[in-house]
């Protein structure tokens, strides 16, 4: 079964045209990651597939639902973990789930489930300028767990931080995986997408240029995966990375 | 039903949000200070500016018993002398300090009988009994020394309240236009302060993934700024309490102010993206919803301008907040204004969920 279906999926801003006519699906309970170098439409494709952003044409699915149509249905169904940590600083981490609690109408107990799940529990009721990073981050995961989405959109979630709490959060996002959740996954980091996705889609210019499984596109163009971006993008991950 | 219960549930928590929230902001807190001090301040102006000035008598003398030279001996008092009973009562009614107003009717220099000559008093509504003790009092002294009789007022008093003008000035008009400007403080910077943040911090987004739409996420603005500008008000309306006669009447006046107020504040943070456009656009704003008030009362504009100014929302708005500080306004001094700031606030609505609407689509 599809999670996420694409054809000709294309958003255009004014004369630039960010994403250009992708197709490519997904598959229920798969890790998909989504890579490429700044600017080459990722962050545009996952705010049309969240609902966010209505493409220029083309057409998608996301849960069995079309992002033109059928927006509003869609969302109970999917969780977004943003490239930035949009939370309400001035609440505590539990404020924080209380209030999407409210708007997803899910129970009570379910917000100190999550922030059990993502190690919260203990500084629930602590403010957000107390926090750092890598639990800010886990606190994004657990926002988006809250209403048990079967599909979740992680946008670059272990950027800038440290390797201890990286590591937690892939080791946060292959059980989540194994809970059998849908992980549609951006990021720079091609060992992460090399340990943790099922098949990999790089995007150039908004165009999709390779899909496949981390082996085969090994096998293909490059001894590791990050041989196999510089050589399918010309990028190479530093200058992805600094830009 | 459970579409309805959702959409509630849903507007409700964005605004329970906000709400929780704003007690930690510092812009909103400014805000409630700045409004409150400026209503506070509006109120006890008269009082503040006042200093050492004496209290005023306004002498009514429609028989003309008095002359300049007979009233020049009166040291305690600031004093007038008013042939025309209108000009009297309008002298009473435009003081924003304690006065007392009297009416001769018998001639104090030449009295009929040794018996006391009896004064009938006239007081502003709003003086406390201690103050017109106070200055009935010193009147009769000054008086009773300066014409060498004695003096007494009735004690039945005649208390003047205000009255529904197009020129208004006084006490009142005064705490009208601090309630005004409390509304504008708290409408215009924190409407779309509140928007304005989420957009900034992003958070907007996290919104927009959830089942919250843009309407719902207005509406919850609309009810938070609403929750502070009521709080905000309740607490100005202590101060200002004691000046108000219909409380339905001020009591209506101020939702629909806030309605009139909020509308274009919650527009502004549509259409913003950042908080340095908020500073420069409430200042902006600020000029065409403050400038026509004072236009109204000094009215030095042509009387076609003049017209189209007592039109203009703020303008209108003041007028209506006056009529809970007057006594039995007539219905034809605020129906129409009502009519008009509702119509206006729909249609400023109207505007807003139209640009949403604009923004959805786009998906913005």
């Amino acid at each position: 079964m599809k999670a996420i279906t694409t054809t000709n999926l294309t958003k255009k801003f004014a004369d630039l045209t960010a994403v250009d006519g992708i197709s490519f699906s997904v598959n229920s309970g798969e890790v998909f990651g989504f890579l490429g170098p700044n600017g080459a439409g990722k962050t545009t494709t996952i705010r049309m597939l969240t609902g966010q952003l209505l493409p220029s044409s083309g057409q998608a699915t996301v849960a069995g639902f079309d992002i033109h149509s059928e927006r509003e249905c869609l969302k109970p169904k999917i969780g977004v973990i943003f490239e930035f940590q949009n939370l309400y600083e001035r609440l505590s981490a539990k404020d924080n789930l209380n209030f999407m609690r409210q708007l997803y109408g899910v129970k009570q107990a379910r917000v100190d489930q999550v922030l059990d799940q993502v190690g919260l529990k203990d500084r629930a009721n602590e403010k957000l300028k107390n926090y750092s990073n890598g639990m800010k981050q886990r606190l994004l995961i657990a926002r988006a767990l809250l209403h048990e989405p079967e599909i979740l959109f992680m946008d670059e979630p272990t950027r800038g931080l440290d390797p201890v709490i990286a590591l937690q959060i892939r080791q946060l996002i292959s059980q989540l995986a194994l809970e059998g959740r849908t992980i549609f996954l951006t990021t720079h980091y091609m060992e992460e997408a090399d340990r943790l996705c099922d098949r990999v889609a790089i995007i150039n210019h908004g165009r999709v240029i390779a899909l496949d499984t981390p082996l085969k596109l090994k096998e293909n163009f490059g001894p590791t995966l990050e041989d196999a971006y510089i050589e399918l993008t010309g990028h190479s991950m530093e200058s992805s990375v600094l830009r | 039903m459970n579409k309805k219960f959702r959409n509630i549930r849903i507007v409700l928590a964005i605004a329970w949000k906000d709400i929780l929230e704003g007690w930690k902001n510092k812009v909103i807190i400014t805000a409630v200070i700045t409004a409150l001090f400026l209503v506070v301040f509006y109120t006890y102006l008269p009082d503040l500016t006042r200093g050492d000035e004496l209290p005023l008598m306004v002498i009514f003398d429609p028989y003309d018993y008095i002359s300049f030279e007979d009233t020049t001996g009166i040291k305690d008092f600031n004093y007038r002398v008013e042939k025309i009973e209108q000009n009297f009562l309008y002298v009473l009614r435009d003081m924003e300090t304690p006065v007392i107003g009297l009416l001769l009717e018998e001639d104090p220099l030449n009295p009929t009988a040794n018996s006391p000559l009896i004064l009938q008093g006239y007081y502003p509504y709003w003086m406390k009994s201690s103050q017109i003790e106070d200055i009935k009092s010193s009147a009769e002294m000054t008086l009773g020394n300066l014409w060498e009789i004695s003096i007494e007022f009735y004690d039945d008093m005649i208390i003047v309240y205000p009255v529904m003008e197009n020129y208004a000035f006084g006490k009142t008009f005064i705490a009208s236009i601090g309630l005004l400007l409390q509304l504008t403080i708290m409408g215009l910077s924190m409407a779309p302060q509140l928007i304005v943040e989420e957009k900034d911090s992003q958070t907007l987004q996290a919104i927009v993934v959830s089942p919250a739409t843009l309407g719902h996420f207005i509406l919850g603005k609309t009810l938070a700024v609403l929750f502070y500008t009521m709080l905000t008000t309740a607490i100005g309306l202590i101060f200002v309490g004691p000046l108000i006669i219909h409380w339905g009447l001020t009591l209506a006046a101020l939702f629909i102010g806030m309605l009139v107020i909020i509308t274009p504040g919650i527009l502004l943070g549509t259409l913003l993206e950042n908080k340095q456009q908020i500073q420069i656009w409430v200042w902006v704003m600020f000029i065409p919803i403050m400038l026509p008030m004072f236009f109204s009362i000094v009215r030095i504009l042509p009387e076609g301008l003049m017209n189209v100014l007592d039109w203009w929302p703020t303008v209108a708005l003041a007028r209506l907040l006056r009529t809970g500080f007057t006594l039995n306004p007539p219905i034809n001094t605020y129906k129409m204004e009502i009519i008009y700031l509702v119509s206006l606030t729909l249609i400023l609505f109207g505007i807003t969920l139209w640009v949403i609407k604009k923004k959805t689509i786009k998906g913005a």
